[in-house]
């Protein structure tokens, strides 16, 4: 197999003295979708968080297209193509969606390409052409969700985090938003998801690994994992 | 009593409020991104006066020919407090920016005070006391051009944050400053363009000070507070929301002196202070209350 475009190994961060994540190890190829998945609190946001720069990880080594990126700054992780869509999804909410899209595109890397970008988002996202003036804080969750996705996508990122994007979206905007998923994934985006809506988050995934208080449980293929009975039982159980 | 001295002192409180204006709308973006109570902002605005005044008697530039000299001074030491003073310790938290922001205040205060004397000092020109009448209405000069600065600088302000990325940058990272570094934007960027502006403002508003008052180095502090008024009257991160909550204290000011005394001004307006901050605490011109602070 190819070098992988990302490969966390050993990974340790804390909150203080309450370590968060326990050598924490996986590889995200190009071009693949893979989910981590667990419940709430056991450490999932945080692997995201430490690959944006939001938190300093204590040790461990975080390599990106071959290269050590483990402590570098937000603003630096963004401009070598790393972005983030955190949880409840970080819009500005007094900014309109298309101030919201260009602030997308701030790194020096991006900047120049905005226009052509934000033609290929109003491509894939209609609302952009059909609201753009609104104020984002207005605007529905799953619209919400979408116009996020776009804004991280505008830093032209090689790699895309989406932390939770399910998260207090009704179904059918869910299924919705698991669409857009695979048709950046035929385009060939790269995405880290992490998700409790864990039956979705499997079946879209090429890769997965379970996490609980702060450690990799399990690692396979997202068809593995998503017949693995241990995973039925333990997360599943009510989805059958 | 006659229905056209209550327009005469409405428009005095107008002319005369737009210069708390400025000052907030300077204290406002400064507070919007950093969290910092820059409580030195009159004191600043007291310095940049001076300028204007030096400039005048030293060399007989007219005032409004000093805004090209002194807004653009005051701008580039607005970086040199930023990167000296506020850098290190902008994520420290309030309290030890609002302790620097005091000791700035008093040593800029006492600095002036040595090189400048405590003398009481007004800038004389030609037009100084020049009125227009309007509809039987007096409008002094002087005072109608603090308004337009007052104007000239809210539409400068509000079209930077509006048309630049920059300035969309700084309306971002005043809302939510995590989702803003997640995009890409860097703190010290958009903290020093805040204090940049802020300075600038301070600037303008040092030159209507400097045209329209007589003023001492001690004269800031009350000046500040009267902005930080301002402020709360018009609600934070509201640029626009800062230039109104200036006039309507003027407006209160410029009655309350008339019918009660000047004493009673300064009475009435920090009650409107205390009673606002109880009552409305998001200001009285805010439109949506949860996405201000």
């Amino acid at each position: 197999m190819a070098n992988p475009l990302l490969k966390v190994t050993n990974l340790n961060t804390f909150y203080g003295d309450a370590q968060a994540l326990w050598d924490v190890s996986f590889q995200v190829h190009e071009g693949e979708v893979f989910s981590i998945i667990g419940s709430n609190g056991a450490g999932k946001s945080t692997i995201l968080r430490a690959l944006s720069g939001l938190i300093r990880p204590s040790s461990g080594q975080i390599e990106f297209s071959g290269s050590s990126i483990g402590g570098k700054s937000p603003m630096e992780m963004v401009d070598i193509g790393i972005s983030l869509v955190p949880e409840g999804r970080g819009l500005f909410s007094t900014l309109t969606v298309m101030e919201n899209l260009e602030l997308g595109a701030f790194t020096r890397r991006a900047r120049p390409l905005m226009q052509e970008t934000l033609g290929q988002m109003a491509n894939i996202f209609p609302i952009i052409r059909q609201r753009p003036n609104q104020l984002a804080g207005k605007m529905s969750g799953g619209e919400q969700q979408m116009v996020a996705i776009a804004r991280a996508l505008m830093s032209k990122p090689k790699l895309l985090m989406l932390d939770e994007p399910s998260l207090g979206l009704a179904p059918i905007v869910v299924k919705g938003m698991f669409e857009i998923i695979e048709v950046l994934k035929a385009q060939g985006a790269t995405i880290l998801l992490v998700e409790q809506n864990i039956h979705q988050a499997l079946r879209i995934a090429d890769h997965a690994c379970v996490i609980k208080t702060g450690r990799i449980t399990m690692i396979g293929t997202g068809q593995e994992l998503l017949t693995d009975p241990e995973i039925h039982k333990a997360y599943m159980g009510s989805l059958q | 009593m006659h229905i056209d001295i209550y327009l005469q002192l409405l428009i005095n409180g107008i002319l005369f409020g737009a210069m708390y204006g400025i000052a907030a709308i300077g204290l406002s973006l400064i507070f919007g991104t950093m969290r910092i109570v820059f409580i030195a902002q009159g004191t600043m605005i007291i310095l940049a006066a001076y300028g204007s005044f030096w400039l005048f008697n030293l060399w007989g530039m007219d005032p409004y020919v000093s805004i090209l000299f002194v807004v653009p001074a005051s701008l580039i030491v607005g970086i040199g407090f930023y990167q000296a003073l506020f850098r290190k310790v902008a994520k420290a938290g309030q309290f030890p920016t609002l302790l620097i922001a005091f000791g700035l205040m008093a040593l800029l205060e006492n600095l002036m005070f040595v090189v400048f004397t405590g003398n009481s000092r007004a800038l004389q020109t030609s037009y100084s006391t020049y009125t227009l009448t309007l509809l039987g209405m007096k409008i002094s000069f002087v005072r109608l051009m603090v308004f337009v600065m007052a104007i000239i600088g809210t539409a400068g302000v509000t079209l930077f944050l509006k048309k630049t990325l920059l300035g969309k940058a700084v309306r971002a990272a005043s809302e939510n400053l995590e989702y803003a570094m997640l995009v890409g934007i860097t703190p010290h960027q958009v903290n020093t363009v805040t204090f940049a502006l802020g300075m600038g403002l301070a600037g303008l508003a040092g030159v209507a000070t400097a045209t329209t008052y007589a003023f001492d180095p001690f004269s800031g502090f009350v000046f500040g507070l009267k902005a930080m008024i301002a402020l709360a009257l018009g609600g934070m991160g509201n640029v626009a929301g800062a230039l109104l909550g200036g006039i309507l204290l003027g407006v209160v000011e410029s009655y309350s002196a008339f019918f009660l005394s000047g004493g009673w001004a300064d009475v009435i307006s920090y009650a409107v202070f205390l009673l606002v901050l109880m009552f409305k605490p998001e200001g009285l011109f805010s439109k949506d209350t949860s996405a201000k602070l």
